[in-house]
């Protein structure tokens, strides 16, 4: 019986969790929080959706499956959708003329103008009154419009980049539809992202009816746009003649607006839209989603779970900084090993514990490797892989987060609550955790250090200053303690979404 | 005017010229007047055809008007009427087809979508406008990805710079673009590192601690790196620059490599011994050169530095250094 088959089925739900490569495979903030949540409604049946890109990027289950998580199933983008047999055949004209719309549409968007037809799964599974995948296929008309949208728009000279860039891209659309077609019914959805989650709780909502309610912890479009920029794997076929380098390159640019699009048709779908602070929230509301529907809902911890922790701290802090988060570019663990490298001048004993899986880019993880062995720090660097907060708290003198882009971090909430200072980058809301954020937060004092991101001589001067002056430690330790057990409790957060369920459900 | 008496006159002296022919004097006598009214006309008719001519053919002044004379001289009536004919034709009837079909291709969509000229900010307008926070997003996207697309110490700085900036968009970009830059020195590094361990013998070090100067310094010029970091890398360079030496104390470029090291860390006399040294293995004169002028400037001795400058006249014409040596030698 392989681990999918003995997954829980049901024939309805209350609330059905839609999951991008996150819960239950990938372990990590958010897949923490997704636990969390299930935990904290066990008068709710929920279901879960969990959308990976092929099965063989993702190892075993990382969570205990919770009681009242009655049905769960996977599907993977790039494994499952069979192709069907080649014959030619003339492709839905109206179908096609919807799609030219949209595609229309993509230049002046507007989510509450999308075209009614494309918002079911029925247009992309009824080849009579949509265009179905065999369509997008196959069709005379795809070919056609293929053909037509790289004329007018493409600034790539090469036709097969772009003819096999649209598939590709295109192409889970319409496994998404078919899951939203078959997914049990449920009273409400809740997608944790925008992105593929988000464009199947959208086509779940128009096809159904139910609320989706969105809560977003990173902003996906942001983070995929950091990995499209990151990527080598997308062409520039200009050469010198048709190239502008102020340009972002076509491709990379198509694949960003893609994203953009189908994070439009969820923020259009959804109704909540929730954030865990209020820059993330204005970001959302510029790439599309209405005020009124925005809210703003901080995440809270369990403080117990971590606060008997406290009592096994030294009187001095431990040589130790840990950084708590996957082994990949967006947490920028170059940097953390760089600063490590200028604390180990000073503390030459100083250890730095990288607690992550490493499986999700493990090419990231050798460059890391590479580093540490560069600055002559390999002893010091210590790949421990996913761990237990619990098990590494009391021996961390401070917390680090180098990221580039973060949401509010379970992470720093986890080591405040364990009275651990932390210092981190000035992304997401890791300032407004660090220093805190309003007249009564700021009164509480600064738990760590706020740096710029990149800059690891600004994060070993930080955390050096706290590794060797333990009564700033002590004070900086005090203040996580207050800060966490006064704003950031899970009560607090679980209130709020009980209102939101409710709401939703009824 | 000048036109019309060139004519008259070249008209009278030809006409003069073939009356002289006919007339009742000595042979040579006609003959010597025929020439030398034929000579005048020929002359000014020279003249009013090349000033007759259009601008963009009048090229070459004294070449067209030797050409002219050269007809009408050598050509008498007949060169002249056949230049002033040739000349009435080109200027006032022939009409040039215009051929539509090499300009009227029209431009593939492609091209016109991204036919714009390149923004050509140069180094210090791509600072200014990310340095203005207040100017629109796509702006500051531009003048990021065209500073990304150059390479160099000064391209690094402004990536640096732009990963503080207030803009995620702006800053994300920026991180990825610095981060790109140092991955290849930095695998290069750790591969070195692994060979040098399981390297057996002094040859196979030495190649090793050669490459592994050379990058930490690699990092360190194109400014990959800030600070204590920058620091570090600098006396990593050092000193596997140091034990290549050891091995083999001879090779120039190695030598050269020491010396700039020692320059940037404000050592002067073992970089001026470095550098020599160098010019003693065989370094050319023109490599050493600008280190031995920058020493000279340290110590402030202007004169064998300007003496360094005027022995190597071509070394205003090299990047880098020109400039510097332009100032000096005036």
């Amino acid at each position: 019986m392989t681990p999918m088959d003995s997954f829980p089925k049901s024939n309805s739900v209350d609330i059905m969790l839609l999951l991008e490569g996150t819960f239950p495979y990938v372990s990590g903030g958010v897949s923490n929080w997704v636990n969390q949540i299930i935990l904290a409604f066990p008068e709710y049946r929920f279901g879960a959706v969990f959308i990976g890109s092929t099965r063989g990027d993702y190892g075993e289950v990382k969570y205990d499956i919770p009681q009242n998580l009655v049905h769960l199933e996977c599907h993977y983008l790039h494994d499952e959708l069979a192709m069907p047999a080649i014959r030619p055949m003339a492709g839905n004209n109206s179908a096609f003329e919807t799609v030219r719309r949209i595609h229309e549409w993509f230049l002046h968007p507007d989510p509450t103008t999308i075209d009614d037809a494309l918002k079911t799964p029925d247009f992309y599974l009824d080849s009579n009154s949509g265009a179905s995948f065999e369509q997008f296929l196959y069709s005379k008309k795809s070919w056609e419009m293929i053909c037509d949208l790289y004329q007018e728009r493409c600034s790539d000279p090469s036709f097969v980049d772009y003819f096999w860039t649209v598939r590709n891209m295109h192409t889970p659309i319409w496994l998404l539809a078919a899951i939203a077609k078959q997914l049990i019914p449920a009273r409400m959805y809740h997608s944790v992202s925008t992105g593929y989650a988000g464009f199947l709780g959208a086509l779940l909502h128009h096809n159904n009816g139910r609320p989706l309610l969105l809560s977003e912890h990173g902003i996906y479009t942001k983070e995929r746009r950091i990995d499209i920029f990151s990527s080598d794997w997308i062409q520039d076929n200009r050469n010198a003649l048709q190239k502008d380098p102020t340009e972002v390159s076509y491709y990379r640019d198509l694949w960003i607006r893609f994203f953009e699009s189908i994070g439009r048709f969820c923020y259009g779908a959804a109704a909540n839209i929730v954030s865990l602070y209020e820059e993330a929230r204005e970001r959302e509301i510029n790439d599309g989603a209405l005020r009124e529907r925005t809210m703003v809902v901080p995440n809270g911890i369990n403080i117990s779970r971590f606060a008997t922790l406290r009592r096994q701290r030294p009187d001095s802090p431990p040589q130790v900084l840990t950084l708590l988060g996957r082994v990949v570019p967006i947490k920028d663990i170059k940097t953390f090993i760089r600063a490590l490298r200028l604390v180990a001048n000073h503390l030459p004993e100083v250890q730095g514990w990288i607690i992550g899986p490493e499986n999700e880019n493990p090419e990231y993880a050798e460059e890391c490797r590479a580093l540490a062995e560069s600055l002559h720090i390999a002893s010091n660097v210590r790949f421990m892989g996913f761990r237990d907060p619990i098990e590494i708290l009391p021996d961390t003198g401070v917390m680090v987060l180098s990221s580039v882009s973060e949401g509010l971090p379970l992470a720093i909430l986890e080591a405040f609550a364990a009275g651990i200072p932390v210092v981190a980058t000035d992304v997401g809301a890791c300032r407004q955790l660090i220093l805190g954020h309003g007249q009564e937060d700021e009164a509480i004092g600064a738990a760590g250090g706020v740096v710029s991101i990149n800059n690891p001589h600004d994060l070993a001067k930080e955390a050096l200053q706290l590794l060797e002056n333990p009564p700033l430690w002590k004070r900086a330790s005090q203040a996580a303690i207050t800060r966490v057990e006064r704003f950031y409790t899970e009560q607090q957060m679980f209130a709020n979404y009980r209102q939101l369920y409710q709401r939703g459900i009824e | 005017m000048i036109r019309v008496v060139l004519l008259l006159v070249g008209v009278l002296c030809e006409n003069a010229a073939l009356k002289t022919l006919f007339s009742q004097q000595p042979v040579w006598t006609r003959l010597f007047l025929f020439f030398a009214f034929h000579l005048v006309a020929a002359v000014f008719l020279a003249f009013l055809l090349r000033l007759s001519l259009p601008r963009q053919a009048d090229t070459k002044k004294w070449g067209t008007l030797a050409l002219f004379f050269s007809f009408a001289f050598f050509i008498p009536i007949f060169g002249c009427l056949g230049m002033l004919a040739a000349l009435i034709y080109f200027r006032f009837f022939l009409q040039f087809d215009a051929r539509p079909e090499f300009f009227s291709v029209p431009m593939t969509p492609f091209m016109q979508e991204s036919g714009g000229p390149a923004a050509g900010m140069g180094e210090g307008g791509a600072w200014s406008r990310l340095r203005s926070e207040s100017l629109p997003r796509p702006m500051r996207l531009k003048a990021l990805l065209a500073v990304g697309s150059s390479s160099g110490r000064n391209a690094s700085r402004l990536l640096q710079f732009a990963t503080s900036d207030n803009d995620d968009e702006i800053r994300l970009l920026a991180f990825n673009l610095t981060d790109q830059r140092g991955k290849v020195i930095n695998k290069g590094i750790s591969e070195s590192l692994t060979s040098l361990q399981e390297a057996e013998n002094s040859d196979k070090r030495l190649k090793h601690y050669r490459k592994l100067a050379f990058s930490y310094w690699e990092l360190v010029f194109n400014d990959l790196a800030q600070q204590d970091l920058a620091e570090f890398y600098l006396s990593s360079a050092l000193s596997y620059a140091v034990q290549a030496l050891d091995i083999d104390g001879n090779d120039p470029n190695l030598l050269i490599l020491l010396g700039r090291l020692h320059l940037r860390k404000g050592n002067i006399e073992e970089a001026e011994q470095a550098i020599n040294s160098a010019m003693n293995k065989g370094a050319h004169r023109d490599r050493v050169v600008p280190y031995l002028a920058e020493l000279a400037f340290l110590r402030r001795d202007f004169v064998t530095m300007k003496s360094y400058f005027e022995q190597n006249p071509l070394l205003r014409h090299k990047p880098g250094i020109g400039p510097v040596a332009q100032f000096w030698m005036g």
